[in-house]
């Protein structure tokens, strides 16, 4: 079975993002992580634009979204996604190192689904990582229209269609 | 009426102007002095144009022979017949006037109608007639004699001044009528006539009076004199027969050259308060033109005040916006320092896990190196965040039961005690106003001193205790530990210096600095004390007002 792409990794921190993988390898997850560096990237893959045309249909079950990113700033993105009729349910937990009142504030009045600050020890950072892709990529019951973990040929792609 | 209590010197001229006319249409000595004394008592008032005098009196020495048969008769009675020569000198009651009824005509007032002056001891019996007698220079025996020679002296006049009259010995009646009667002072004036008998009138006044104001009464003797010279030679008492002759040659004489010595007194007094005035002015001026200066040089000091002030607010702005930049930096960096932290510790991990098969021990001991450090920076950069952070969160202020505060702290404190035997003396604390959650900062940092430092002793005694006073509450932390050398005291409490080498005793350094800003915040103080090898103790006070020192911002 094809490994889908259920997991959104916004992050422009090459670092960031190999030690992000490495946490979600230890639930096994890593394969299901689509990496993109920018904000216009993210959104070129939500929108299925640009180069991301051609992927296939489908919303990922979870966006982890870092907010210092070059080009559409992390916040602004969660606000293009949650004003989106078609976009709005895909939950996005915030992945930062900030703990600015502000970002925080912001981010919950979009209609954020969790903020997460990254923890400076890394065996914190593991554990955090570990815990929120067992939750939003495994046991949480992802909105209508998200991309299906394991399916076979054959089967639908997605749950359904987004809402 | 005339204010005795600020008698000028118009007033003496107006006064001695009534005097002069009282001699209008009299017909005798006795009724001219009757009308002198009377105008004296009515006119002479005090500040409030109450009357100021009790009585006024006018004496005359006359030879016995001459007096009136009342006053020999009542001269006959009190001092026998041996007075009773014709030619006995006889001072004597012309004219009275005063509060009491009786004292308004010599005939029914009760002291003494005349007294006979026989020789100077009789004169001495009334003191002020001899003091005044004495005043002229003359001796009493020679009043009582009568010598020629006085008729020729020209200082024929003289007053004499009791600035206070109770317990003057001049005056004997001092319960029946000094303090009776309120006398607080005495003026007499008197002269010579060319008969050569004595004048001499007495105010005994209710209000004090200033040597300045006897020293314008010489004049109004004068003008008395004048009044009283048409009768200089009779007749003199009222019942007195008439004069048949004019005024002769020598009575004119006398006349005039009284005239002219009241004309040279005016001059003189006229002169003399001109120049008292002068003086003053000059005076007045004078200390006009100090108080002046005085104000340019106090509005000078000002104008420097205010320009020190506003050079001073200008630096404390200065020093405001430098204290915001050094904070906003230091947040900022310590906010973007998590990030490789983050990446240190990560990738030491992973690095650690890959050689955790290798027998390299060298190499993951270094590795194992990296990550302790990355997480002691990761923890300093907390320390200086929260720090940072701590300067631009508003403080909050409520009571803060320090008893339960301690407790928490130490029961938060339970993992780093782990199984050490520590005992806990903590009195009965006081409660202050302050920001809970900044004070139990400050009590964490200084208990987790204490663990620390006492980590070497098999038991760590820990006191705290607290004492109050009227301005401040101030706490103190002792503990047995290692101690620290008195010498450096100063450097505890600075961020990031440190006593102890850091690998017998973990921390960050930024504790104790962080309790000074605390305290500092609250309006109190934060310092220590301590002994190399006998422990240390802490000190914080907290003001009982709850004072914020405001660093303008909020």
């Amino acid at each position: 079975m094809a490994d889908i792409e259920r997991i959104l990794l916004v992050e422009d921190d090459h670092k960031d993002v190999e030690l992000v993988l490495s946490a979600l390898e230890e639930n096994h997850l890593a394969n299901e992580v689509l990496v993109v560096r920018d904000g216009e990237e993210a959104l070129d893959y939500l929108y299925r634009r640009s180069h991301f045309r051609l992927r296939r249909p489908g919303n990922p079950a979870v966006v982890l979204l870092d907010l210092k990113l070059p080009k559409v700033h992390g916040l602004d993105v969660l606000r293009q996604i949650k004003s989106d009729p078609h976009l709005r349910s895909v939950p996005v937990v915030v992945l930062t190192s900030s703990t600015e009142e502000p970002d925080l504030a912001q981010s919950y009045q979009f209609g954020v689904n969790a903020y997460v600050v990254k923890p400076v020890e890394f065996g914190q950072f593991v554990t955090a990582l570990k815990q929120i892709g067992l939750f939003w990529a495994v046991i949480n019951e992802p909105p209508p229209g998200s991309l299906r973990r394991g399916a076979y040929p054959g089967e639908p792609e997605t749950n359904g269609e987004p809402g | 009426m005339h204010d005795l209590t600020h008698f000028s010197l118009a007033d003496m001229l107006e006064v001695g102007s009534h005097v002069r006319a009282c001699c209008n249409g009299a017909e005798s000595l006795q009724a001219v002095a009757q009308r002198i004394v009377s105008y004296l008592y009515r006119d002479l008032r005090d500040a409030h144009g109450a009357r100021a005098t009790a009585m006024v009196r006018f004496f005359l020495t006359r030879p016995f022979g001459a007096l009136p048969l009342p006053y020999q008769e009542f001269i006959r009675s009190t001092h026998g017949d041996e007075s009773a020569a014709d030619d006995t000198i006889c001072l004597s009651l012309m004219a009275t006037s005063g509060v009491e009824p009786d004292w308004n005509s010599p005939s029914t007032s009760r002291t003494d109608l005349a007294v006979p002056l026989r020789d100077a001891n009789m004169i001495a019996t009334a003191p002020m007639i001899n003091a005044l007698i004495a005043q002229f220079g003359v001796d009493a025996a020679s009043v009582s004699r009568r010598d020629q020679q006085l008729l020729d002296s020209r200082d024929t006049f003289s007053v004499f001044h009791i600035a206070e009259a109770r317990g003057s010995p001049y005056l004997p009646s001092q319960a029946e009528f000094v303090q009776e009667y309120d006398v607080r002072s005495v003026l007499g004036f008197g002269g010579l006539l060319p008969s050569q008998d004595l004048f001499a009138v007495i105010v005994f006044a209710t209000v004090p009076i200033e040597r300045e104001t006897a020293e314008l009464f010489p004049p109004l003797t004068l003008s008395t004199k004048l009044a009283l010279a048409p009768f200089a030679y009779g007749p003199f008492f009222s019942g007195d027969s008439p004069r048949t002759e004019g005024p002769s040659d020598a009575e004119r004489a006398w006349r005039m050259a009284t005239l002219e010595q009241l004309i040279d007194l005016h001059e003189s007094t006229a002169i003399e308060q001109s120049r008292h005035l002068e003086e003053r002015v000059t005076s007045e001026r004078e200390a006009r033109e100090a108080l002046h200066r005085v104000n340019e040089r106090n509005v000078e000091y000002l104008r420097r005040i205010r320009d020190l002030n506003a050079s001073l607010a200008h630096q404390v702005e200065q020093l405001e916006a430098v204290n915001q930049e050094l904070e906003a930096f230091s947040y900022s960096v310590s906010h973007d320092l998590r990030a490789p932290l983050r990446h240190l510790s990560g990738f030491a991990d992973l690095l650690m896990r890959q050689t955790v098969d290798e027998t390299d021990t060298d190499a993951k001991r270094y590795v194992q190196f990296i990550k302790e450090a990355s997480e002691h920076a990761g923890k300093l950069v907390d320390d200086l965040l929260s720090f940072a952070r701590m300067g631009r969160t508003e403080m909050r202020r409520s009571r803060v039961d320090m008893n339960s505060l301690v407790r928490l702290v130490i029961s938060e404190l339970q993992a780093d005690i782990g199984d050490r035997v520590v005992t806990w003396r903590i009195a009965k604390l006081p409660l202050i106003i302050a920001d809970p959650a900044m004070i139990a900062l400050v009590v964490k940092n200084l208990l987790s001193n204490a663990l620390k430092y006492t980590a070497t002793r098999e038991e760590a005694i820990i006191e705290i205790e607290a004492t109050r006073d009227e301005r401040e509450t101030h706490f103190s932390v002792r503990d047995n530990g290692i101690g620290f050398d008195m010498q450096y005291v100063d450097k505890l409490f600075k961020v990031f210096q440190r006593l102890h080498r850091s690998e017998d005793f973990a921390g960050s350094g930024i504790g104790l600095a962080h309790v000074q800003r605390i305290v500092r915040r609250h309006g109190g103080r934060a310092w220590a004390e301590g002994k190399v090898g006998e422990g240390a103790t802490f000190h914080f006070s907290v003001p009982n007002e709850a004072a914020e020192v405001t660093d303008g911002r909020h």
